[in-house]
């Protein structure tokens, strides 16, 4: 039986068109996954079906739910289908619930509004809802608040609020992008399990083409507002008949060329001897002792000349403040870092201005990464202040544009603003500023995860490259193990503050030992045709 | 990644479409505009004093009329204007230049001892009342507008530590802040290359509104005889002035309310504007 039927759809916000002719349905009880890069009109396409669009939005076409025209429904009607019938949920957790409201509160405040239940009625639904999520009475009463819960539990609180009144049609926003990759299986899963239970309906948006092909029953491919491909998921995957979708398909599974590493053992370039971190945890009374936490224990490890190391884990394991204190952004409370054999910092003790210059960092972020009032040749040249020979202008106008173009950018660019530039342009900027003083070891974190799948892998193409012509060592911060596997020669896995398990990547990936370890790798969505075609058999 | 280029109108055009800022515009530039003619030329001598005159109401000789002592109203609002926005635009400047660098300094210690001294300070001049402390300065160094600059610039100086503060913490935060710090720029440099740049905006729009309650609070000193001294003219004491005769002459009273009134209102106006026109969140929901 067909649930949902959208015929022709052409919408436009301000008279800049975004979909065009987007045609689709979903039948009852099956997962339909939409993936498209960022700008796509993935979910616009979601909010259109709920009409929960931005003001001076104008569409055509037909969207019939469950044989009701969606056009022809007051805002009155429309607000009892919302959350009853069709409901949805979000990407971001962290924001998505309300902070003074209790859990037991929020699930139980959308069953009261559509069904004029009691308070004791909605809060034993709300209940047996957060069962199903495997929330449990024990550990997660009604009564507690969304800030004591983790990523993964508050998108299990989402999930109940959207189930609660037994929807036909789920549509889940990116659902997972916010989380690592073993809450993110733990996600899926439950997802799975629910559409199964209830006969459900799930709209599956996501930029991951592999949880693409681990949930849906049928695939939509979508690029610059239009539909490329659609069919079932085996079908999609086995033919890939559009030349966008062999073109992202062929980026999520992209290794970069590079050269094995031959590595000298004599020259360690980065040298992490015993550093712990401490952060202050809030006092609890004015004159309570000061409590620590320690988000980095006792790590060791070293880093050669060209070699790259992933380092993984979960959220919350503390690989960031690793990074923030082998750069020295952080003080250490133990221990010693050593660049190219000198005492960079050791505890209590930051290093010289000159010394900077042999480490730099790219971040997550390409747009929080710059100052926006400064043009592009000032944001890349301010790591000559750590050098410490003075240059003149015309040799940091040369270095400043031989960097732009040792990144795939023009020389002419360092006039621009930042703000011209797209996030892939950005992040390849943020690469020109660390490389322009020629550092021995570059801090990736996670410098590749905020991009689209094409545009990632030609970032990674660049970095490899890179690495091979300077005879750079990265240190590759990423909680996408697929990514670090095709970029890393080595990888530290690290658990509560702790290196659990380091080895070459390849045999950590494929015979890991520690269990941490195994989970994270199991846990990791596979892009993989034979599977799908598995799949498909059995079913 | 495709990148929307969201189009933005020229500044220009904004600038004409916002009502209020052009409003708070014009207000200014004629009391800005007095206050700088008056420097080279006004109707009569504000001090001459001339009985004969006394009390007139405004008529072709004297636009606004005359006051008790038959001086020149107009002529002692020109020269009114210079003293109030003399006294408001130092305070100003006086608020910016300690509070700034105060603000930005807490932001760079955060959470330090100093953050903490920098900031209970500021509440300390924030919780005692203002004209007290003019009061006290005056019972010191004697009343004038130089004392009435000092007491109204101390007040400024927490609103500006305050605003930059809070503004500097958010950016601390930025990614290209942390990216500075790794090419080992000091916390200072940081703050003047990066970090005030970005916060100008705020800056700018709160020292609009501080110049308006800066000559609101001139008057108020001025009134109770704590400002410019005689013969010097002054909106409040103009006030004052014009309180044992308002039933005979309004006008006296009328003149110098109505023009604070005016000044206040169309500084916060363009205030308003400004903020409107530099912040491109609002900008993009308004256009």
């Amino acid at each position: 039986m067909t649930l949902l039927k959208v015929h022709n759809l052409d919408l436009s916000i301000a008279q800049n068109p975004i979909l065009k002719d987007i045609s689709f349905e979903i039948e009852a009880g099956r997962i339909l996954g939409v993936v498209g890069e960022s700008g796509s009109g993935k979910s616009i396409t979601a909010l259109s079906i709920l009409q929960l669009l931005p003001n001076g939005t104008t569409w055509s076409g037909q969207i019939v739910f469950d044989g009701q025209d969606i056009q022809s429904l007051s805002e009155h009607e429309l607000c009892g289908l919302r959350g009853n019938d069709i409901s949805m949920i979000f990407q971001e957790p962290m924001t998505a619930l309300n902070p003074v409201k209790t859990i037991g509160d929020q699930v139980s405040e959308s069953i009261r509004i559509h069904t004029g239940k009691s308070r004791a009625e909605a809060d034993q639904l709300a209940r047996e809802t957060l069962n199903r999520v495997e929330l449990p009475e024990s550990e997660f009463p009604l009564s507690r608040y969304p800030h004591d819960l983790s990523g993964g539990q508050r998108q299990r609180v989402m999930i109940a609020m959207a189930i609660a009144l037994q929807p036909k049609l789920l549509i889940a926003d990116e659902p997972t992008t916010a989380l690592d990759v073993t809450t993110q299986a733990e996600i899926l899963d439950l997802l799975q399990k629910l559409v199964k239970e209830d006969d459900l309906s799930l709209m599956l948006i996501t930029h991951d083409l592999a949880v693409v092909a681990q949930m849906a029953d049928d695939v939509l491919v979508m690029k610059d507002g239009e539909i490329v491909e659609q069919g079932s998921s085996f079908d999609v995957f086995t033919n890939m008949e559009h030349p966008y979708t062999r073109q992202l398909f062929s980026a999520s599974n992209h290794v970069p060329q590079r050269e094995a590493n031959q590595k000298n053992a004599n020259d360690v370039v980065l040298s992490v001897e015993h550093v712990s971190c401490d952060y202050k945890l809030p006092k609890e009374r004015l004159f309570s002792k000061q409590q620590y936490f320690r988000a980095v224990k006792d790590v060791s490890f070293k880093i050669h000349r060209g070699e790259n190391i992933g380092l993984v884990g979960g959220s919350g394991c503390g690989k960031s403040t690793l990074s923030r204190a082998i750069l020295a952004l952080k003080s250490l409370d133990e221990g010693n870092v050593l660049i190219n054999g000198e005492t960079f910092s050791s505890k209590g003790k930051g290093p010289e201005i000159s010394q900077r210059a042999a480490t730099q960092i790219v971040f997550q972020d390409p747009y929080s990464s710059f100052n926006p009032r400064h043009k592009v040749g000032r944001l890349i040249s301010e790591p000559f202040y750590a050098k410490s020979e003075e240059l003149n202008e015309d040799q940091i106008d040369t270095a400043v544009k031989e960097a732009l173009v040792s990144v795939g950018l023009n020389a002419a660019d360092s006039d621009k603003y930042i703000h011209e530039f797209s996030g892939g342009q950005r992040q390849r900027i943020a690469i020109a500023r660390a490389l322009i003083v020629k550092p021995s070891l570059i801090v990736l974190d996670e410098a590749v995860s905020a991009l689209d799948v094409s545009i990632r892998a030609q970032v990674l193409d660049l970095l490899a490259e890179l690495s091979d012509r300077f005879d750079l060592s990265y240190l590759f911060i990423s909680h996408d193990l697929s990514v670090v596997r095709s970029i890393t020669d080595r990888v530290l896995v690290m658990e509560r503050g702790r290196i659990v398990e380091t080895g070459p990547t390849q045999d950590v990936f494929e015979n890991p030992q520690h269990a941490y370890t195994k989970s994270l790798i199991k846990a990791i969505p596979k892009l993989d045709i034979d599977e799908i075609r598995a799949k498909e058999k059995i079913t | 990644m495709s990148e929307q280029t969201v189009s933005q109108p020229s500044t220009m055009k904004l600038v004409l479409r916002s009502n209020g800022f052009i409003i708070g515009a014009f207000l200014t530039a004629i009391f800005v505009l007095a206050a700088l003619i008056s420097f080279i030329w006004t109707p009569y001598d504000a001090a001459q004093i001339s009985i004969v005159n006394k009390l007139k109401t405004p008529s072709m000789a004297h636009w606004l009329g005359t006051d008790h002592f038959g001086r020149d109203m107009l002529s002692m609002i020109m020269v009114g204007a210079r003293v109030s926005m003399a006294v408001a635009f130092v305070a100003v400047g006086v608020g910016i230049f300690v509070g700034v660098p105060l603000g930005l300094y807490a932001a760079s210690k955060r959470g330090g001892l100093i953050d903490e001294i920098i900031m209970r300070g500021n509440d300390l001049i924030f919780a005692f009342p203002s004209l007290l402390l003019a009061i006290m300065i005056t019972a010191v160094f004697g009343p004038g507008a130089v004392n009435a600059i000092i007491a109204i610039g101390i007040f400024n100086i927490p609103v500006f530590a305050r605003l930059s503060r809070g503004a500097a913490l958010s950016l601390w935060q930025r990614e290209y802040i942390l990216a500075a710090q790794v090419c080992g720029k000091s916390k200072a440099r940081i703050s003047f290359e990066h970090i005030l740049p970005n916060i100008a905006n705020l800056l700018i729009v709160q020292g609009t509104i501080q110049f308006s309650l800066g000559i609101l609070a001139e008057a108020g000193l001025a009134y109770v005889g704590l400002g410019a001294q005689p013969p010097l003219p002054s909106w409040g004491r103009m006030l004052n002035d014009a309180q044992t005769l308002i039933s005979i002459a309004p006008h006296l009273a009328l003149v110098p309310g109505l023009t604070i009134v005016l000044t206040v209102l169309g500084l916060n106006l363009m205030g308003d504007g400004l903020r409107d026109l530099l912040d491109p969140k609002l900008r993009r929901v308004k256009s």
